[in-house]
């Protein structure tokens, strides 16, 4: 049973880290990229976490995922500062006006 | 692991799932930005139904993270441009104040393991740093709040 507990956690990671995918190719303001990259990093490291899972590895897969969501939180801190920088400086939200911007 | 289990498991899934689509599909950033927190701490709660205690933690530090900075920032843009914001200021903080008290309940019911394993844990130092950055992001919205309720 508790393969099965962590295959169905699998697949909603996988599903997780699809829609982040699909929101980091579709959506252009850079909060909602922001939110797809969040999504499809938890995403992506629930997938490994449950396969490691499945495969017996618990203590080795607690410090992993612990190491890797604390580097997920200071990208996110920097996405952050760039939007505020964006905001502040330029007064755009829209990533796409970024390419047209002249110093 | 039982047949509660299994349901638990796939009540969790079906929430993350459903909550992370209607934060790509909605139209309002700022419920966009409490739909995806919200996904990521039922996204948490898996790790904590394996027994993963400290990726539950973080995981839990990242979505409240979310819900905290970026929907203080939506609610900012939303003020600016519309001039309401404070039904959603609420809303969010609502939900802040209840994983709060469910974090509190979790860590008091669960004292003595808890300091078990952190005494065997090698990522105590990580956990706590992200604490702290907890605590100050924290700090930061309640004075937001505050100044966004008082203006």
């Amino acid at each position: 049973m508790s393969f099965l507990v962590a295959s169905i956690y699998l697949i909603a990671s996988i599903i997780l880290a699809v829609f982040g995918l699909y929101g980091l190719t579709r959506i252009k303001t850079l909060m909602r990229l922001l939110i797809s990259l969040e999504l499809l990093v938890s995403g992506a490291l629930g997938t490994l976490a449950f396969i490691a899972e499945s495969i017996g590895l618990h203590k080795a897969n607690e410090g992993l995922v612990a190491i890797m969501l604390a580097v997920d939180s200071t990208m996110l801190a920097l996405v952050v500062l760039l939007l505020l920088i964006m905001l502040r400086i330029f007064k755009v939200y829209d990533i796409n006006s970024l390419s047209t911007l002249r110093r | 692991m039982s047949y509660l289990d299994f349901t638990l498991s796939i009540i969790i899934s079906v929430l993350t799932s459903v909550l992370a689509a209607y934060s790509l599909l909605s139209k309002d950033d700022l419920i966009s930005v409490i739909a995806a927190g919200l996904s990521l701490t039922f996204f948490s709660l898996t790790y904590l139904h394996l027994g993963l205690f400290g990726a539950f933690l973080i995981q839990l530090a990242v979505a409240i993270s979310i819900l905290v900075v970026l929907g203080l920032l939506s609610s900012t843009l939303r003020q600016r441009s519309t001039g309401r914001s404070n039904e959603y200021m609420i809303i969010l903080f609502i939900i802040l104040a209840a994983l709060l008290a469910l974090i509190s309940l979790k860590i008091s019911a669960s004292y003595r393991p808890l300091t078990l394993q952190f005494s065997r844990s090698p990522t105590i130092f990580a956990l706590l740093v992200l604490h702290g950055f907890l605590i100050v992001v924290i700090i930061i919205g309640l004075k937001k709040f505050f100044k966004v309720m008082n203006p």
